[in-house]
Parts: C-alpha cells; structure tokens; sequence
C-alpha cells in the first residue's frame, strides 16, 4: 500500500467521521478536539465506541431524538477544521490541540495526513489515539507527523489477542518498536478489561512482551461500561453487560505486578 | 381602572423566613400605632411622616442578640411597615396584604380580626406598591410581579441599593451629622437634612436599646465565651454610637447596623472598607485570625437568616480598591468561611482581573469545587470598560461597580438600579403570531398595536419586524412604568436612611429620588430570550429557507401543543440551537439582544435617566413565567420553563462546554446591566481535571465572557434528591441568580436546573 504525500491530497477529499468531540479532556495534553474516524481492523469485545468499527454509515438508534440515525458522515479536511478551529484559544492556553481517534484513525491514511497537515499550518498540535494495526509503511509515515501518540496494546499472547481482538499481534509489535524508537513522544496505554486481561499475572505477561521491546513505562486504562448502550443502539450483542467498570484502586495490585518486572504504570482516572 | 389583585405573591421567596419574636398581640399594636401615625402624619412632610413611622418600628423591632452571635443586629419585619425592597417587608409605607390577611386569619378573637381588616382597608389606599399598581397596570398588557398572564410585569421597588459604607465608616454619625448640620446652615428648613439628623437619632436609639439589653443580659450567669462576645458588642455599640468605627468589629457592626435601618439587602465591597480594620487588629495583636474568622461566621449567619431569597451580595476584589492588599487578606478569609459555611446567603462575589493573586483564584475554585456554589465570578477586564459605556460613567467610577440581587449592576454608593420591569420576549413573540392574541389564555395582548395575520408574511424580515413593533410597544410600556415607579415611590417617602450614605443626597440636600441620587439608573429583566431566539431562527430555516412549512403550520401546531404534530416537532427540535457555536443561529440571538438592549437603554435615555439597562438574570421566573407561556416555535411546550437568563435550553446545548461559553460570549457586554451564565460540572471534571478547567475559564474570559455561576455536583445526586428530598436537606444549587437548597425549590425549577447540561458525567 502507498500512502499518498498529503500535500497530494486533493481538498475534495473526504474522510468518514463519525463523531467530532470538543472538549475532550482524556485524549492527550490539554484541551482538545477529539476526531474519531470511522473504520477499525480491530474487533475488541469490549470496545466502548461500536459504532465506530464498521467502514460505511451505518444506521443506529439515537434515544435522545427517538429516532434512528445514521452514523458516519464523510467530511473534507476543510470541514473538519472548521469544527477543530473553534476551540484554537481553549488550545492555547491549556496546551491542547486536535486528538486523531477512531475506530483506527490511520484505516484513513491520506485524510489523516492531510488533517495533520492542516492542523499544523493552523499551529495545532496533533495528538494520535491508534490501536497500532497499521501497514508498517503507513503507520511509520504518520507517526513521524504527530506531536504525541497514544498506543494501546491489549493483550501480550498471541493467541488470546486473536480471541479478544480478531487482530493478530505481531504487527502490532512491530509498530510498537517503531514508535518507541521514533522522536515522536508517545505513550503505551493497556485497557485492562475484567476476565481479558486484568489478573496479576496477566501484569506479568504484559511486563515480559514490554521490556522485550524496550517498553519500560505504560498507562492502564480501567474498563468502562460507557459503551454499553450503544450495543443495544446498534442491534449487536454485547458479552460485557455484567462486567463491572473498574476503579483506579482495582488496578493497584497489577500496578504492582508490573513495577516488580521492570515497568512503571500509571492510572488513568 | 384595571382590577389590582394587591394580595398575590410579590417576590421570590424560596428560603423562609425566621419566626417573628414577638407575639402576635404585640405585633398587632405595633401594626396599629405605625397605621395611626401614617394617617397622622399625612398632612406632614413626607420625611417628617417618615420619620414619624420608622419611629414606631424602631429599635422596637430589633430582635435580641442570638447566644452565638458576636454582632447585634436582628431585625424583624411585619406586614405593615417600611423598608425598600419586597425581599423584607416592602416598599416605602408598606402593607404585605397576603401576609397580613394570613396573620388575621391566625388571631383567634373576632375584635382582632376587625382591627386588621381595618388596617387592610387602609393601606390598600396608602400601600406604596398598591398606589403604584393602581397608577400603572393594565388588564391586559402589564401586570403585577408577579403576575405571568401579562407579557410586562412591573412593581415599585428600591432593590439593590449599595450604601457608601466607605464614607460612613470614615465619617461615623458625629460625622455626618456635623455635616448635615453644616448644610442645614444654608438650609435650615430642608426637610430631608432635617429628617437625616433624626434618623441618626433613631439610630443611637436603637444602640441605646441593645445597650440595654447586654446590661440585663450580663447580670445573669452566663458561659465565659458568649460573656465575651456580648462584652465586645458592648464595647463597638458604645464607640460607634457617636464616633467613628476604629476596630474590625465596629467597623463590620457599624455598616451592619446601618444597613439594617436603610432596608439594604446586599453589602458592597465589604473586603475594600473593612479589609483594613481587620490588618490593623492583626497587626496589632488586638485580635488574632480565630477571632477574625469568627466574626464571619457569625456574620454570614447573620445574612443568611435574613432570607431573603435572591440578595445579600457581598463583594470582593477588583479594579478601584482603596485598599487592595488589605482587600485581598480579607478575601481569603471570606472565602474559606463561605466554603465552611455553606449558605445560600451571603451571595458571595468575587470580582477578578488580571492582577488577582493566583492564591485568591485557586481559593475561589476550591469553594466551588466544595459544591458552595460561590463565590460567583465577575470578570473586571470585561464589566470595566463595559459599564462606562452602559451606564455612561468614566473608569473610576465604573471601577466601582458591584452586583447586586441576581446580578444587576449598580455603582456602589452613587447609583440606583432596581429592576421594576420584567419582560417576556417569548411571550411576545406567541402574540405576534397570533395577531395580538395570547394563545394561553385568548386574551388580546397587543394593546393598540395593529398586527397581521401570520399567513401574510413573505420573507422572514417581514415577519421579524412586525415582531419588532411589539416589541418596542413593551419597551415603551417598560421604560414609562419603570419611570414612573420612581415617581411614586418619590412622592411617598425619602427613604431617609439610605439617602443618607448615597452621593449626593447630603450635597444636594435632597433624598434619592429626589434628584438626590447621582446616577439614576434602572433595569428591565428580560425573559426568554433564548427561546425567541431559537424560535426564530426555525421559522427563518424551516418557513423561509427550506420552505418546509408555512408559518401558518407551525403556528397551528405549535397553538395545539404540537400533540398530533409530533413530526414537525422533531424537526423544530432538529434546527440548529444557541448554545452550539453555531454562527447563524448565534448571530440572530445576538442581533435579537442587541435589538431589545439598545432599545430599552435609548428609552430610558429618552425619558431622562442616567442609565436603563436589561439585565439577563432572571431567578426563577423563567420557569414561573415558562408556565403561563404558550408552547414556542422553538420546540419548546406549553408551560414549560423557559431558558434561563442567556444560557441555552436545557438540553439544547449538544457540543460541549466550549462551545457553549463561545455561544455565551458573543453578546456584548456593553450594551447590559448585568448577565449572569450558569455552568454545571461534575466533582470529578471540576475537581480532577482542575488545570483543564482552569484553562476552560481563563479562554471563556479572555474571550469576553463577563460572569460565571458554577455548580458542582455528581451525576444523578439531584435525581435522587428529588425521590428522596429528606437525604438532601443542604444540597445547594445555583438556580440562576440566586443559589438555593435544592429540594426546598418548585418541581419545575427544580427540573429546569436539572435540565441544564452537566459536564463531566
């Protein structure tokens, strides 16, 4: 796959979106606008914005109106910015900027760029959210833009990230070792889910994949039930009903785990 | 003569008041000797009659001191008496007929009874508010307040006045009235001069009174703490008697005192002229921070057990301090007992600009980030040069501007601003549809202006200036009986006190509406503006632009309360909404504001005031009015709240709270008295996410944002406070203009507040 220089980008151009979130306050530095592109190679069981997996529109019920709505809009860079360029004060002053999210952002390569592009001539910083399932080539190229990157990894066995994922993991591996060689700052975040990934010894496993490939510091994000009514919205089973959202102070012990084998974590709140 | 209902409800009155001390019996005579020296003294002066009657009320009203108490001052109020807000008591020469007939209704025998009716009879001809009612109302264009049929509601009222405690702490009552005497030199038959010597006569009587009082008091055996207070209330009540206040204490017992007698509700900059009492005290070891501390608490107590709802403004920071440093170490004690506390009175204020110290700032978040809901925010950098255009003003003198009530601007000490008209913008606009008829109730409230019918409009314009015309019909309507609400009120009392510690009463020998008072300013509370705005902006996109229905259509769906309408409802709903950073919509509700704002000022210009403003600040009459309110084009039901002050409809602002503070500061300040925004977070955004936050506001500001009110409280907690109201009994609230146990509120106010977006779930 070749990736399109974004100056080639034609302003025409348009990228499915399916949300646009002001205000965004968990998405990097700052205050920020969260993009959330539509389209992800990952299917995690868990994922809190189903309705962003799927590559076309796609209709869903919206309770607030009553009625159903269609998900997905194709947007120009243009259109985007409009929105992201409401809030550039907000930005300045708290160090924030646009957050690229998705789904997986970069399914959306060109559109991604030239978003960044755009941002930056603007002086807007560009914060990206990935799942790390990229084309080498394509993942590498738009790393290099970005200010900052957040990386998920979810599970450090092969064949259980297959499970719980329907990704395979190796080249999610090999992306990581890229960014945590690169200049671009970044940071490896672990959503820890009840029954995928939470117990100490699944700490463990993570802290050997890590060090591995020189990862020596991760952010754990605990399992929230904010996606939970999208499921029915959507018409699609949901194997998380009853799985509790977990606080920061679950997390201690497999903080602990992790710091014993080499890497430092961090709770998110 | 429209039929005057002079008993109804006259003000918002959410906190009850305390009981009154003295029995029934007694409150009865002293009703009756104030009504005998009324009708005694109406071939007097208006000052020698007023002094007459406050002398009736005083210092017999003035309740004991409280053991916990280290201020005297409690002050009771009857039905029949004098003051100048409806807050307490009422206006001028005053009869509070509801309250009065619910008094009668209590006495058990039947001679008693008749004693009231007799005194009911004659103050519904002197009652100062009644005259004016009489004078003014209309059947079917402007009724009382609060009366919500009528789209303009006016009263008489003196609310807001904000004495010069600066000056009276400097000059004491030897002072002033060694400079009455020195006027009276030129003037010895000036009956207001005369009158402000005798009100400080009746001032030394109320401190001989509680001199008194202390003396029995201290004669029995009481616990060495409340011995001490009452020794130290002793000591200021002896030096502030005469001479000037030289403690913390008598400087705070001192303006307490006087604002009691002049009937004010709200405190001034009280961190500028007693700020320096408290650094001297310090310094000098007279008292130490405990004993400072506790001053406050006492004090707040003090204010809060006044209730009066909506006012007991105290104010601190900002540009045009005498005594900024001194101010500063005022404040900081201010808020952490404000934090401590936990009153919805006092209404605690902090004015900010560029030069507050981060320690003040970051102090005045935590006590929001407590769910205290104050202090509530004023930003100097935007009010400043603001109320120099407003009101007209040079900087120095709009440096001195405070807030008072729900959020009206006055200049402390030299301006009068009180609110005597309410206008309902929505409530126009249903008219204005409807060929002068309100579809509420079917009456015609148009008055003489002639409308068409809605079939006849071509283009959106057409239709907004037909809206218009109404629209400056009230506003005449408005700005005459805001007028004359001062021309009552003048011809029947001199509110002696107040007059007494406003520039420049005592110069021009002449009380304050006298010609007395150097700015006279006022306001006009406007409602539902963002509905209107909302509303017509879906006619201008849904008639005009798309074409989708006819005016006619959404008219008749809106008249049947959108039941068999539903689908056009959605699409009502479905139109873009103020609140969104949205240009085209922010841009008519912009255009709306300016179009009222500008007119209302140039009328009450026309009409020879120094300023006359509206005030987006409602308390809850957006929801009292919103339920004699035809459902609107906007999408909004028959009798439902309305939005409140500028802020969107709950519900109606979907893209966060930037875009939200973006919609708000687009009006200018300039052409307002005072608008107040109300924002809601949840502790862990608010708390948490304290730098984000703090960015959040500091952007909104520089942006032009003048004022935010912040709510904080967790998802789910009002909710829940609604089922089980006894588990809540201190959750407060910003409602709007005012801040209020929530579960002590109206279901419906209590649902609008809950409407309002939180963020941080």
């Amino acid at each position: 796959m070749t990736v399109s220089r974004a100056a080639e980008a034609s302003p025409e151009e348009k990228g499915l979106v399916f949300d646009i979130q002001r205000f965004s306050i968990h998405d990097g530095p700052g205050i920020r606008t969260c993009v959330f592109l539509k389209g992800c190679p990952l299917r995690c069981a868990w994922c809190s914005n189903p309705e962003s997996q799927g590559r076309q529109p796609e209709l869903m019920w919206d309770r607030r109106s009553g009625r159903s709505t269609t998900v997905g809009d194709w947007m120009t860079v243009d259109e985007v910015m409009a929105v992201v360029l409401r809030d550039k004060d907000y930005y300045e002053h708290s160090g924030g900027g646009m957050t690229l999210s998705g789904g997986e952002f970069m399914i959306q390569p060109e559109f991604s760029l030239a978003l960044i592009e755009a941002a930056h001539r603007q002086q807007i910083t560009v914060v990206g959210e990935t799942s790390g399932l990229a084309q080498p080539a394509v993942f590498s190229s738009i790393v290099d833009q970005l200010d900052f990157v957040m990386m998920d990894v979810k599970h450090y066995d092969p064949m259980r990230h297959v499970e719980v994922t329907r990704a395979r993991l190796p080249l999610i591996l090999q992306n990581a070792a890229y960014l945590e060689n690169s200049r671009t700052p970044h940071v490896f975040r672990i959503p820890v889910i009840p029954g995928v990934n939470d117990t100490p010894d699944d700490a463990e496993g993570f802290a050997e994949m890590l060090t591995e490939y020189g990862i020596t510091a991760v952010e754990l994000v605990p399992f929230h039930q904010y996606g939970k009514g999208k499921y029915a919205d959507l018409d699609r089973p949901y194997g998380f009903e009853d799985s509790p959202s977990l606080t920061p102070e679950d997390l201690t012990e497999f903080r602990s785990r992790l710091e014993s084998h080499g890497v430092t974590a961090s709770i998110s709140d | 003569m429209p039929k005057v209902d002079v008993a109804g409800a006259q003000n918002v009155e959410v906190s009850k008041k305390l009981p009154i001390e003295k029995t029934p019996a007694e409150q009865l005579e002293l009703m009756e000797a104030y009504t005998r020296v009324h009708s005694e003294s109406l071939p007097l002066s208006k000052e020698e009659r007023e002094i007459n009657c406050l002398r009736v009320l005083y210092p017999s009203l003035f309740r004991s001191i409280e053991a916990t108490d280290w201020f005297a001052g409690r002050l009771d109020f009857l039905p029949i008496g004098f003051g100048s807000v409806t807050s307490v008591g009422g206006v001028g020469h005053y009869c509070v007929f509801d309250k009065l007939k619910a008094f009668g209704e209590g006495l058990e025998s039947a001679d008693d009874r008749a004693r009231v009716d007799a005194m009911y009879d004659y103050w519904t001809e002197h009652d100062t508010k009644a005259i004016y009612c009489a004078e003014v109302l209309t059947d079917t264009t402007i009724g009382r307040f609060i009366a919500p049929d009528f789209p303009l509601m006016a009263t008489a009222r003196l609310s807001g006045v904000m004495l010069d405690y600066a000056t009276m702490l400097e000059l004491g009552a030897d002072g002033m009235d060694s400079r009455l005497r020195t006027r009276l030199a030129d003037e010895p038959d000036n009956q207001f001069l005369l009158a402000g010597r005798a009100a400080l006569d009746i001032y030394r009587s109320v401190i001989d009174s509680y001199l008194e009082k202390i003396a029995g008091a201290l004669t029995a055996d009481l616990a060495e703490d409340h011995r001490g207070r009452l020794e130290t209330i002793a000591a200021s009540l002896r030096q502030i008697r005469d001479g000037k206040a030289q403690t913390f204490h008598q400087a705070i017992q001192q303006a307490w005192l006087f604002a009691l007698l002049a009937g004010c509700i709200n405190y001034g900059r009280l961190d500028d002229y007693v700020g320096p009492y408290l650094v001297a005290d310090l310094k000098a070891g007279r008292i130490d921070e405990q004993e400072a501390h506790d001053y406050l608490v006492s004090l707040w107590t003090m204010i809060e057990n006044r209730r009066t709802t909506v006012n007991g403004r105290i104010i601190v920071g900002g540009y045009g301090r005498r005594n900024p440093e001194a101010g500063d170490e005022f404040a900081k004690l201010a808020l952490q007992v404000t934090a401590e506390c936990k009153y919805v009175e006092p209404q605690f204020t902090l004015r900010f600009n560029k030069t507050t110290p981060t320690e003040i700032w970051d102090a005045a978040l935590d006590c929001l980030g407590s769910g205290a809901t104050f202090p509530t925010l004023y930003n100097d950098e935007v009010n400043v040069p603001a109320v120099m255009y407003a009101m007209r003003v040079d900087r120095e003198t709009a440096e001195q501007y405070v807030p008072f009530g729900c959020g009206e601007f006055v200049i402390q000490g030299q301006s009068i601003g009180t609110p005597n008209v309410l206008i309902n913008l929505l409530k126009i606009l249903t008219i204005t549809l409807n060929g002068g008829i309100d579809p509420m109730d079917g009456v015609h409230r148009a008055g003489s202006v002639k409308l068409k019918d809605v079939s006849e409009f071509r283009s959106f314009e057409e239709f907004y200036d037909q809206y218009k015309v109404l629209l400056d019909h009230f506003l005449d309507l408005g700005a005459d009986a805001q007028y004359h609400s001062y021309d009552v009120m003048n011809r029947e009392a001199s509110f002696v006190f107040g007059s007494l510690w406003m520039d420049d009463c005592v110069a021009r020998g002449r009380s304050m509406l006298d010609g007395g008072i150097r700015y006279l300013g006022g306001t006009n509370e406007t409602y539902g503006n963002i509905n209107t705005s909302d509303a017509l902006y879906a006619i201008k996109k849904l008639v005009f632009t798309d074409r989708k229905y006819t005016l006619a259509q959404l008219n008749e769906a809106a008249c049947a309360d959108f039941v068999g309408y539903e689908a056009l409802r959605e699409d009502l709903l479905a139109c873009d909404k103020y609140g969104n950073d949205l240009d085209d919509v922010d841009e008519l509700a912009n255009d709306l504001y300016e179009y009222v704002a500008k007119g209302n000022r140039q009328r009450g210009l026309t009409r020879g005031m120094d300023y006359y403003l509206i005030v987006i600040s409602n308390n809850q009459t957006n929801t009292e009015w919103g339920r004699r309110t035809a459902a609107s084009v906007d999408g909004r039901s028959r009798g439902k709240f309305m939005n409140p002050a500028n802020n969107p409809q709950g519900g109606a602002d979907r893209s966060g709270p930037t875009a939200m503070l973006n919609s708000l500061s687009r009006f200018r300040a300039r052409y307002h008295g005072g608008s107040v925004q109300n924002i809601k977070f949840t502790p862990r955004m608010f708390n948490h996410q304290r730098p984000k936050v703090k960015s959040l506001f500091d952007t909104y500001f520089d942006r032009g944002g003048c004022q935010l009110m912040v709510t904080v409280v967790d998802p789910g907690i009002l909710e829940d406070a609604q089922l089980h109201p006894e588990k809540y009994p201190n959750l407060i609230v910003r409602v709007s203009g005012f801040s209020a146990i929530f579960v002590n509120l109206d279901k419906d106010v209590q649902d609008e507040v809950i409407s309002r977006e939180l963020y941080g779930r």
